[in-house]
């Protein structure tokens, strides 16, 4: 019997072993993993849920004064938010198409909660750079950004805010400054090109297009990746796309994703 | 971490899966790429859309004035639309006159595109006895396709109405939606002396008199298919009986011949059917509305309140009504299901608000609200939810119509002293005036023409 406990037992220290090496296994995959994209991606890794974005803007991402102690711009994984919510759903009924009644708030930056720090040796690795400083005012912030592109630093930690000002929920999503800047001016430059009738804009549409661009901002192909059901106002917003080339040079050459609604409504 | 993966334990696997964890790194990149926030687009930054015109061509000796013509009644009916800028031929990059259009020779899009254009017209007129024949092509030079690619016919005394054909089905391309050049509006003017029913093309050119018989005439309405026009006249003095005005016809008709003409008519209305009307009769001394079939058969009444009911106002679907009443002391607009039903007040802002007009499409009714002193358009949907100015000045804008295409209306206002008849666009722009001469008043636009 001892024998057979002890075969048993020497059975369960190698089952515990295997166990051991197995876990031990799929943390490193996990780690190589959280490193690997890292390293490939330019921007962090965990992000907060996507709200429906609908404008782009700097933002300090400062807590207000009167907030308790001001946390840093979290660098660190943050718990794994909400799902990032669908996009807004358009009223069916007219009365949504004529002025909304209901004012469409801009999302306050609240005070985060600290974040929780994952018990994992990732979060041992050092922040790749301290977070800007939490009191300096917005044009402080804005020329610090400045200076800092001019010494051609790296990559520092994200500075930029996109943020919904008309998303129902969720925080902004942190962004490259470049890539904010070129967002907004090519938002200038298609919104220019755009032309809609004005029986378009008391109806509920919606188009959304993706837009490759070429490092020269030469707009080289489209896609209406979700159709507004009117067929001239997808036109429309194709043609805008079209007229608008060249949008200025992007920061990447990839493809980039526009929705066209009317808000003017009567 | 390097030291997690030097362990004799996972060496053996590491190669095997660093392929693996590279590509769930790239997912994971691609990934990063598609959460990025999209570009909201909201409000249209250009206002209109910028057409190259080609001269219209001549496609045989003795059609250049027809050409000339032409193209000049499309050049004014796109202008009437208000959606397009014309650019200026000396900026072309390509031949500022239309080639042959049988040879099939391909826009070169950049041509058009590099000076600002967003589409390309060219045409080729032939005449040919008394018709006139047209060869039309619009060509989206953003996207480079052709989107219109048409042939019409007409007589030479029509060539007005071949300009604005095209105009219109150029707005259709852009819009889906055809425009209103080629639509007419029924009035009633003193340019004759008498309160006459005359007739003009929507941008005001064409005036016509419809009526000559030195009466009082009153609230021209077209029939559906646009052949006809009920109006109200006082030609027997005794009472107020409705008449029709067909096209071609020199004399008018008496309309409802079945209905008892001891009571006075007041005002007829066509469904948008065409079987019935909506009639505002004299009972009791109260206007009531009733609905009747064209010969005046199957007399309906729908109000019964012994107060006035008036301006019957039929929705496009034929199963509502817009009407007046006063029954709470005030002229209000209200709204009723056709058989009478279901009456319900919309209006209650100020203290007198008439002449409701249901739009086409059935999302609006515009109708005239008195504020101070004088009357204003303003835009309300039939439940009553929004309710908004269209048009307000300090002198009066009454009896709003609205275009075939619900993107105009056609009022009654006297902002310069007498009145006139104007156009809007519904968001408040592009107003025009179309009248120049007598007083104007009693807009009705007329349907799309067959």
């Amino acid at each position: 019997m001892m024998g057979l406990a002890a075969d048993w037992s020497l059975e369960l220290e190698a089952e515990r072993s295997r166990r051991f090496r197995k876990l031990l296994l799929y943390s490193a995959l996990a780690h190589i993993f959280v490193i690997s994209s890292m390293m490939l991606s330019p921007r962090p890794i965990v992000r907060p849920a996507l709200p429906a974005v609908v404008e782009v803007q700097l933002h300090a991402a400062l807590p207000s004064s009167a907030a308790p102690p001001p946390e840093p711009i979290p660098e660190q994984p943050k718990p794994e938010p909400p799902p990032p919510p669908v996009a807004k759903p358009k009223p069916p009924v007219p009365e949504k198409v004529v002025l909304p009644e209901e004012p469409k708030p801009l999302p306050k930056p609240k005070p985060k909660p600290k974040p929780k720090a994952k018990p994992k040796p990732v979060a041992k690795k050092p922040d790749p750079k301290p977070p800007p400083e939490t009191e300096e005012s917005y044009d402080d912030f804005l020329a610090s950004l400045r200076a800092e592109r001019a010494a051609k630093a790296p990559p520092g930690p994200p500075t930029a805010v996109a943020r919904g000002p008309r998303g129902p929920t969720g925080p902004g999503i942190v962004l490259p400054p470049e890539v904010v800047g070129w967002m907004r001016q090519a938002k200038v430059h298609v919104t220019r090109a755009w032309v809609l009738a004005p029986n378009f804009r008391t109806l509920p549409l919606e188009t959304e297009i993706a837009v490759r661009v070429d490092r020269s901002g030469a707009v080289r192909a489209t896609r209406i990746t979700r159709r507004s059901g009117n067929p001239w106002f997808d036109e429309s917003v194709e043609r805008a796309i079209r007229k608008a080339s060249p949008l200025p040079p992007p920061p990447e050459a990839e493809e980039w994703s526009f929705i066209f609604r009317p808000e003017d409504l009567l | 971490m390097m030291a997690v993966l030097g362990r004799p334990g996972a060496r053996g696997l590491r190669a095997s899966y660093v392929p693996w964890l590279l590509a769930i790194a790239l997912v994971a990149s691609a990934a990063n790429a598609q959460r990025r926030p999209p570009i909201i687009i909201e409000n249209p930054g250009a206002r209109a859309y910028r057409v190259a015109i080609q001269e219209f061509r001549p496609s045989r000796p003795g059609s250049e004035s027809a050409a000339a013509a032409v193209e000049q009644a499309m050049e004014r009916g796109l202008a009437f639309a208000a959606l397009f800028d014309e650019v200026d031929r000396r900026a072309f990059l390509g031949p500022t006159r239309t080639p042959p259009l049988d040879r099939g020779d391909p826009v070169v899009c950049p041509n058009w595109s590099q000076i600002g254009a967003d589409a390309l017209i060219q045409a080729e007129i032939e005449e040919a006895g008394e018709g006139v024949r047209a060869e039309f092509k619009l060509t989206d030079v953003s996207r480079c396709v052709a989107i219109l690619h048409k042939r019409y016919r007409i007589t030479k005394a029509e060539l007005n109405r071949m300009g604005h054909a095209m105009a219109d089905d150029v707005v259709a391309a852009f819009t889906g939606q055809p425009g209103v050049s080629d639509t007419e509006v029924a009035f009633i003017s003193t340019r004759t002396g008498a309160k006459e029913v005359h007739v003009m093309n929507a941008d005001g050119s064409g005036v016509r008199a419809a009526t000559k018989n030195r009466s009082l005439n009153l609230f021209p309405g077209w029939s559906p298919d646009g052949d006809a026009i009920v109006y109200t006249s006082y030609r027997y003095r005794v009472r107020p009986q409705l008449f029709l005005l067909t096209r071609g016809e020199r004399s008018p008709g008496r309309i409802l011949r079945n209905l008892d003409s001891s009571r006075p008519l007041y005002r007829g209305v066509f469904s948008p059917t065409g079987d019935r009307l909506a009639v505002v009769m004299s009972v009791d001394g109260a206007a009531e509305i009733f609905t009747v079939g064209r010969q005046g058969q199957a007399l309906k009444r729908l109000t019964r309140s012994g107060a006035i009911e008036m301006s019957p106002s039929w929705s496009p679907d034929s199963r509502r009504m817009a009407l007046v009443s006063d029954r709470t002391g005030s002229p209000q607009v209200y709204v009723m299901n056709a058989d009478g039903s279901g009456l319900r007040r919309l209006t209650f802002n100020g203290s007198y608000n008439t002449n409701p007009s249901w739009s086409p499409d059935g999302r609006w009714i515009a109708y005239e609200s008195r504020v101070g002193g004088q009357f204003d358009i303003w835009l309300i949907d039939p439940e009553g939810r929004t309710n908004t100015p269209l048009v307000t000045h300090s002198r009066s804008d009454e009896h709003p119509s609205w275009a075939p295409d619900g993107r105009k209306i056609a009022f009654a206002s006297t902002r310069r002293g007498r009145s006139d008849i104007y156009v809007i666009d519904i968001n408040g722009k592009n107003l025009r005036r179309v009248t120049n001469e007598g007083e104007n008043t009693n807009p009705a636009w007329g349907p799309y023409r067959r």
